[in-house]
């Protein structure tokens, strides 16, 4: 169970961009994080995988705790040791090295063989394009197949819990769809899962809980369905206007609202 | 100037000025007031500059001030305009040679053939080393630097294609295209290790006897002041500092100045906003290399010998090392850079020296002296040798210069990446604000 | 500078041959700098101006070890030491090794103690601060050879091999050992390449934060790029301080301080980043060389003695008029 409290984040000594988060992901369970750009949604990513240094970004306050371990001050490598595995905003494949080479990347902490080779089975299970295209660079795939590999180097590391930033973030319709259920199969098989999403309806619909933040901190947060059937969340992070009709709204008439917008 | 607001600038002109608080323009006043005083030997200033640097203190200070214009213009190539360049050295040879060529080997008129490259054929030979037309320094100095800026020129359509560290290995290549040269052209360079003579720096109308302004012997100036020749060229080494400081400091806060900048902050971006990329690189280096190469013929001249090997890869190290130590991108910090550079070395040696007469006083300061030194006696130890021929462990007091010359370029950009000059200002702001921190 | 012309003059096949074997041997030599260059880069994006003083050390660690019988730094005698400073093969081999494993140490050092804290720094910022560390080294070189030129005690002296079937072409046994010696470099480099820890720095050097979020440890990628960096440059130092090569065959002031800088058109050819381009440029930037300095030698009045050290820089700044980013380099590297 990962637990995060009180969190405060500030980047370059002055910009506070978590001010006070808390969350919660019970083991085996999908929660979903919402917000939109800017929210600090990567930011809560980074704090709990150990990569706010690289950023000049630091924990000011509050704690994270996974199974009971503090964990905010780990360095990433002992986070993925730990189970906790990442998979980054805009996939992040490495371009220069073969699909294969990038797989055998996220197992650099993995150090039991024969679990290496059945993970490795397991992701060209998951992702047969894969399959085909071992021994091509990442850097001239598609952003699904990119994204294949950005899922599947995570899993190499035979993770726990796997926190995945924006996985849908530029895809067609239909990668979305495989995507999700891709997550979905790996939650039945017990991973629990921390996904932060701006498409809010493929994420709740396939969460347990949800969490919706805004500015630094979670400003509405329960169950998914719940969530879903919300009002203010349909307009704001569904676009849909839950008045008359149920039309979309203009995004000015959207952008205007937002201003006066105040949840408890 | 807004009352009780010291650093509120109301206006564009207050925003731009030269020096923009009173406190500047007094400060540097009493700079260069204080500097003169020390090179007339006036009481207590004499004194200071003697205490630090030893009684020769002018050849260094003098050096310094040739390094300083040098400075300037490496200043406006890397810190204003971003592009990294090591060739420095380079164009300071192309001034120096200039210089030579054009100043060298007063009133002979055979001179000229001198000059003829590979000339063993012309029988020759023995005047290696003396090419030179003998003309005037009103002449050879501007000469030395709009040379330079010339070949800056021809160089930058390589320059400018590339960027980054490539432009910087690229540089590299030019200093040792240069030292090449030197050793193709005996005729102009002299022996590559020993080098030739360089013209003083007396200002003639032409090329008369007696020269106008007497700048290498001792002797009355303008029958007023009995000056020596050390001071005599200090004094003139000093005012062409301070005016090609106002020409830079002038360069950067005009039209051209702001292109360049924008250029360092990011060339394409500057670019689009309307600033021809190709066209200001090549001009920051045009400048700067008209500032090496005036620096250059200065050096020459004043040391009165060189030879192409000091226009080598470390030179032009020793100005990148200079803008670090002392900040990139501001004229006090270059300045500031070149003081601490090219003077610590002879500020360590005295130190040295002093510590060797405190041996054999005793005391704390005497065996603290005696493990730091090694005499030469046998079964005295320390890392520092000065006994006179001492080859291997210990090292001399040069080394040991060379080596913290290297760990301070290190832990410079280590630990104050903003040099000297973020230093100052972090003390400024400090004092400013006290007794708040923030 | 002595222009490297040691080889006899025979007939025209068997010039021909000698100077394809020497272009081939330096060719080796500086592709072996340039994959340390290349390795540094691509592990840590520095690129290393140190590596003149760092080579130059790790072939006098060897003299020491050899020619004085002694340890680098350390007061004890070396029981290993060869009599009278010629060694057999295997017990040169065996320094050679010893001299690799303080070279990586010595690497690992200087990463630790000056790159490391920089990371994240411009690129310049970075390279100046090897230039520094350059400075910082070179006079415990100068001092440590106390003037002198210093052996390393190579088995094979200045022996040569004779082809008959090559119109008797004369080619120094130092040549052979230096293509040997690179081609295992380059076969350890390759497999190192493939390996879990290549990969790593592969990655590393692509996107360090995605690598760190594999868990991958880039404090310890950063390491061993240096210490196979270093150990690379020293190895190419060590087969240029053979008879043949100019001065006379030894590690020498003249030559090892400013040595590396010839390299760098041989990065700037290949691209920094690239270990193909590294072994192709040193290749064909030594082939320029050589090549020059015999078959345009009649011109030398003119050229001027040691003219072909410069024919590297000519050869880059035309590429680089061609190509900015080398032949094999990929134009990313702006991150100035
Ligand atoms: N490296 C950084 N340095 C400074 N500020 C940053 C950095 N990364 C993010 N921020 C700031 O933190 C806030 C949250 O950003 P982020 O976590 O990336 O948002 P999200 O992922 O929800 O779009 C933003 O205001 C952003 O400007
Ligand atoms: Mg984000």
């Amino acid at each position: 169970m990962l637990e995060i409290s009180n969190l405060e984040v500030v980047y370059s000594e002055v910009i506070l961009s978590l001010r006070g988060l808390s969350l919660t992901v019970p083991d085996g369970e999908i929660v979903a994080l919402l917000g939109s750009n800017g929210a600090g949604k990567t930011t809560t990513a980074r704090s709990v995988t150990g990569l706010l240094g690289n950023h000049n970004g630091e924990v000011t306050k509050g704690s994270i705790s996974y199974n009971g371990t503090e964990i905010h001050e780990l360095d990433p490598s002992k986070m993925v040791q730990m189970g906790i595995s990442q998979v980054m905003e805009g996939r992040r494949c490495f371009g220069e090295l073969t699909v294969d080479e990038n797989l055998a990347t996220g197992a650099f902490t993995n150090k039991d063989k024969a679990n290496v080779k059945h993970q490795y089975d397991k992701v060209m299970e998951l992702f047969p394009r894969l399959q085909e295209r071992r021994k091509q660079l990442a850097g001239y795939m598609s952003g699904g197949e990119q994204q294949m590999i950005a899922i599947g180097r995570a899993l190499m590391a035979d993770p726990k819990f796997l926190i995945l930033d924006e996985p849908s973030l530029g895809l067609a319709p239909l990668l979305v769809q495989q995507v999700r259920d891709v997550i979905r199969d790996l939650n039945k098989e017990g991973m629990s899962i921390l996904l932060i999403e701006q498409n809010a309806m493929m994420a709740l619909s396939i969460a347990n809980t949800g969490y919706i933040m805004e500015s630094g901190k979670v400003v509405m947060d329960g169950d998914a369905k719940r969530l879903l059937a919300d009002d203010d969340v349909k307009e704001f992070y569904l676009g849909l206007h839950s008045g008359e009709d149920g039309e979309r709204k203009s995004f000015k008439d959207v952008k205007h609202y937002k201003r006066k917008k105040k949840w408890a | 100037m807004a009352f009780g607001r010291p650093l509120l600038r109301t206006s564009y002109e207050e925003d731009a000025a030269i020096l923009p608080t009173a406190f500047q323009k007094a400060g540097v006043g009493f700079l260069i007031l204080s500097l003169c005083l020390m090179a007339l030997d006036a009481p207590i200033f004499g004194a200071i500059p003697r205490y630090f640097l030893g009684n020769t203190w002018l050849v260094p200070v003098g050096i310094t001030l040739c390094f300083a214009i040098g400075a300037l213009g490496i200043n406006i190539l890397v810190g204003v305009t971003g592009q990294v360049s090591l060739g420095h050295a380079f164009f300071m040879g192309t001034g120096a040679y200039t210089a030579v060529m054009l100043g060298g080997n007063l009133g002979d008129q055979e001179s000229w053939k001198a000059c003829v490259p590979f000339h063993d054929n012309l029988g020759l030979l023995e005047r290696q080393g003396e090419c030179g037309l003998g003309l005037p320094i009103w002449i050879w100095l501007p000469a030395a630097g709009l040379v330079a800026a010339l070949i800056g020129i021809i160089v930058s359509p390589a320059a400018v294609k590339v960027r980054g560290l490539y432009l910087a290995i690229v540089t590299v290549g030019l200093v040792f295209i240069g030292l090449h040269l030197g050793r193709m052209l005996p005729e102009w360079a002299g022996d590559f290790e020993s080098g030739r003579r360089w013209p003083k720096l007396d200002i003639r109308l032409w090329k008369e006897e007696t020269p106008l302004i007497e700048m290498s012997e001792d002797g009355k100036w303008f029958g007023l002041i009995n000056l020596t020749e050390e001071q005599k060229q200090f004094f003139f080494l000093l005012a062409i500092v301070i005016v090609m400081t106002l020409l830079a400091k002038n360069l950067v806060r005009s039209r051209t100045g702001r292109a360049l900048q924008a250029i360092r902050d990011r060339d394409v971006a500057a670019e689009v906003m309307g600033v021809p990329e190709f066209k200001y690189k090549r001009l920051g280096f045009a400048i700067s290399s008209f500032y090496a190469g005036i620096a250059g013929a200065l050096f020459a001249s004043f040391t009165g010998r060189v030879s192409p090997i000091d226009f080598g890869l470390l030179l032009s190290v020793d100005f990148i090392a200079i803008l670090l130590i002392g900040g990139a991108g501001t004229i006090a910090g270059t300045l500031l850079g070149t003081v601490f550079v090219e003077l610590l070395p002879n500020v360590v040696e005295r130190l040295t020296e002093w510590l060797a007469d405190q041996i054999s006083t005793g005391g704390v300061t005497g065996t603290i002296a005696d493990f730091l030194l090694t005499t030469g006696a046998a079964g005295d130890f320390g890392p520092i040798s000065i006994a006179p021929t001492a080859p291997g462990w210990p090292m001399s007091v040069f080394f040991w210069n060379l080596v913290i010359y290297g760990v301070l370029i290190v832990v410079f950009l280590i630990f104050e990446p903003l040099g000297l000059f973020g230093i100052w200002i972090k003390f400024r702001n400090y004092w400013k604000g006290w007794p708040f921190s923030y | 500078m002595p222009a490297l012309d040691s080889v006899v003059i025979a007939s025209g096949l068997s010039t021909f041959v000698q100077t394809l074997t020497k272009s081939i041997a330096l060719g080796c030599i500086y592709a072996m700098l340039g994959l340390s260059f290349v390795l540094i880069f691509k592990g840590t994006q520095v690129l290393n101006f140190a590596a003149g003083a760092i080579s130059m050390a790790g072939a006098l660690f060897m003299s020491i070890m050899i020619a004085d019988a002694g340890w680098p730094f350390l007061p004890w005698s070396n029981p290993f030491a060869p009599d009278g400073g010629r060694a057999s093969i295997p017990l040169w081999i065996l320094h050679l090794m010893f001299a690799l494993i303080l070279a990586a140490l010595m690497g690992m050092i200087i990463e630790r103690l000056a790159i490391r804290p920089m990371v994240g720094q411009p690129l310049f910022a970075m390279a100046v601060v090897t230039l520094g560390l350059e400075i910082a080294i070179r006079p415990f070189n100068l001092d440590a050879s106390a003037g002198q030129a210093r052996s390393i005690g190579v088995p094979w002296g200045n022996g040569t091999w004779t082809a008959d079937w090559l119109d008797g072409a004369v080619i120094p046994k130092s040549y052979l050992a230096a293509i040997i010696a690179a081609s295992i470099a380059f076969a350890a480099v390759y497999f190192f390449y493939r390996s879990r820890f290549g990969v790593a720095m592969r990655a590393v050097a692509f996107d360090q934060e995605a690598a760190m979020a594999q868990g991958i440890n880039v404090g310890r990628v950063f390491s061993v790029a240096w210490a196979l960096g270093a150990a690379l440059a020293v190895l190419a130092a060590i087969f240029f301080a053979m008879t043949p090569w100019p001065p006379n065959g030894a590690v020498s002031l003249e030559i090892h301080p400013i040595w590396v800088f010839r390299v760098l058109p041989v990065i700037i050819l290949g691209g920094l980043d690239s270990v193909v381009g590294a072994v192709y440029g040193g290749l064909i930037i030594a082939s320029f060389e050589i090549f020059a300095g015999q078959y345009l030698s009649q011109w030398t009045s003119i050229l001027g003695p040691g003219y072909s050290t410069i024919v590297p820089y000519l050869a880059m700044l035309g590429v680089l008029l061609v190509k900015p980013y080398g032949l094999f380099g990929t134009a990313e590297i702006r991150r100035v």
